[in-house]
């Protein structure tokens, strides 16, 4: 605000009259807001995100057909690098787990760069397929709450299935000899993180 | 209601609506994509009489696998053959469409239960919508010449069913609206019903993906039909609304069973799927 208040002195003094007049009485910023903007530049960021590390936990929800719809995440992050396991608590509704191991790589002004794997166990009649997909996306923080203890992040996935394996069926892994051959085996996605933060 | 208690009933319901979500429907067909479904995917070996043969024989808890075929139907306007193939590369090796009408006519004759879930053995024929490189339209007459080849192969199917004593339902499908407005446009053609010893149906397939081709396809350009086709990955919610609201069957095709595609049938109950991983589909819906 200071930097207005000078704008408007200078251009008060640009249009003075050549003759003595009486100055312009021009009301002083408060002190309590200067005091306020000075405070909050200089105050030190004590959200869990401004630390060197912290430890998080929370929901990982999607709308689209990539995993079940609610997840569960948790990590820990060592300065850029933030650690994530997702689990999936659904299994108990369909015998299907879908579970990422991800490496969030912070880039700057909230966005981050992430890669990680995601195993899927899908229960079928005797047994159990397991299908192996890479994981690589960008993600963004949204706005927090609570000193920033409760956070969210929005992310951009792309999954690509290598391998589908077990259940005493023939092992498929990925082809490239038609795009009718892999087409189905490259999937985007779009996830939302909802947690909770805290330094250590 | 007390806030508590509401609070309570809408996590109860919410989870309840949640676990509709995620449930494995129980009624939902497993019918073979491109005559070729022993699994893994393997689409150079789609429609040949020996894939066909294979996935015919598959058997699952001592009863047939499979609720249906699909075979792709080609009308080939260079030679003026109507094959059974699924696209030009095909051409050189492809043998009539008749001999893969043939070999499940001679499926229909075997003795014994013909489906899965013992209800019409279904035999889907996709009537390809291009006579060479995809995008070389029907003439008129090759329309006719490829509605009646389709025709042809239905009394095939049909003279098998009613000599067995086997109940079948015979679908038309294509993403040509051209070709089936051509067939239901024939003599001979039957008309649809969905009831009795041979029963004939129409599909409309929503062959491409958004937005290349599907944003562009309008049900209101295929004569009425009583099933539509898609892939779950290339549809949004509002062709899905659009189908729902429509009394249709749903049938989603696929080329591997993948989560996505698992999730998406949790979430559509497809009437049938077309899988070329037939046995993993069977284990998977009888989980």
């Amino acid at each position: 605000m200071s930097g207005l208040w000078n704008a408007a002195l200078l251009i008060t003094a640009a249009f003075r009259e050549p003759e003595p007049a009486p100055e312009p009485v021009l009301e002083a910023p408060s002190s309590p807001a200067s005091e306020t903007a000075l405070s909050e530049i200089a105050r030190p960021c004590t959200e869990p995100s401004c630390s060197p590390r912290d430890w998080h936990a929370g929901l990982n929800l999607r709308t689209d057909f990539g995993t079940h719809p609610v997840r569960i995440d948790g990590g820990v992050r060592f300065g850029r690098f933030d650690f994530v396991l997702v689990v999936d608590p659904m299994i108990w509704l369909d015998g299907q787990s879908d579970n990422d191991l991800l490496l969030d790589l912070g880039l700057g002004s909230g966005w981050s760069a992430l890669a990680g794997w995601r195993t899927s166990s899908i229960g079928i009649a005797d047994g159990r397929q397991w299908q192996q997909k890479s994981l690589l996306g960008v993600a963004g923080r949204l706005p927090s709450l609570f000193r920033g203890h409760l956070r969210a992040q929005w992310g951009l996935e792309l999954a690509v299935l290598w391998v589908k394996h077990g259940g005493g069926l023939e092992t498929d892994t990925l082809s490239f000899e038609s795009p009718r051959h892999y087409l189905d085996a490259f999937n985007f996605g779009m996830f939302v993180r909802f947690e909770y933060a805290s330094a250590f | 209601m007390a806030p508590r208690a509401r609070a309570l009933v809408s996590i109860v319901a919410a989870g309840l609506a949640l676990a509709g979500c995620v449930d494995r429907p129980k009624d939902t067909r497993v019918v073979c994509h491109n005559a070729n479904c022993t699994g893994p995917p393997d689409p150079s070996r789609d429609d040949r009489i020996d894939s066909l043969a294979k996935s015919l024989a598959l058997v699952y808890d001592g009863r047939p696998l499979l609720d249906g075929v699909e075979i792709d139907v080609f009308w080939h306007g260079a030679s003026g053959r109507c094959l059974f193939a699924h696209d030009l590369n095909d051409v050189p090796r492809a043998v009539d469409a008749s001999a893969a009408a043939q070999a499940i006519a001679d499926y229909l004759v075997t003795p014994g239960l013909r489906s899965y879930d013992g209800q019409a053995f279904t035999i889907r024929m996709e009537l390809k919508g291009f006579v060479g490189a995809i995008g070389d339209e029907h003439s008129d007459a090759q329309a006719v010449a490829h509605a009646e080849c389709a025709l042809d192969l239905f009394d095939i199917y049909r003279r098998a069913a009613l000599d067995s004593g086997q109940n079948i339902a015979v679908i038309f499908d294509s993403s040509a609206p051209k070709l089936l407005k051509t067939l239901v446009a024939q003599p001979r053609w039957p008309g649809r019903t969905r009831s009795g010893q041979v029963q004939v149906r129409l599909s409309a397939d929503f062959v491409d993906s958004t937005p290349s081709g599907l944003a562009f396809q309008k049900l209101a350009d295929f004569p009425e039909v009583d099933d539509v086709l898609f892939h779950a990955g290339w549809i949004n919610d509002a062709h899905y609304q659009a189908f729902r609201s429509l009394d249709v069957e749903l049938t989603i095709w696929m080329f591997s069973a993948t989560v996505e595609t698992f999730d998406a049938i949790e979430r559509f109950e497809p009437a049938a799927v077309l899988t070329s991983e037939a046995p993993l589909l069977r284990r998977w819906l009888e989980y």
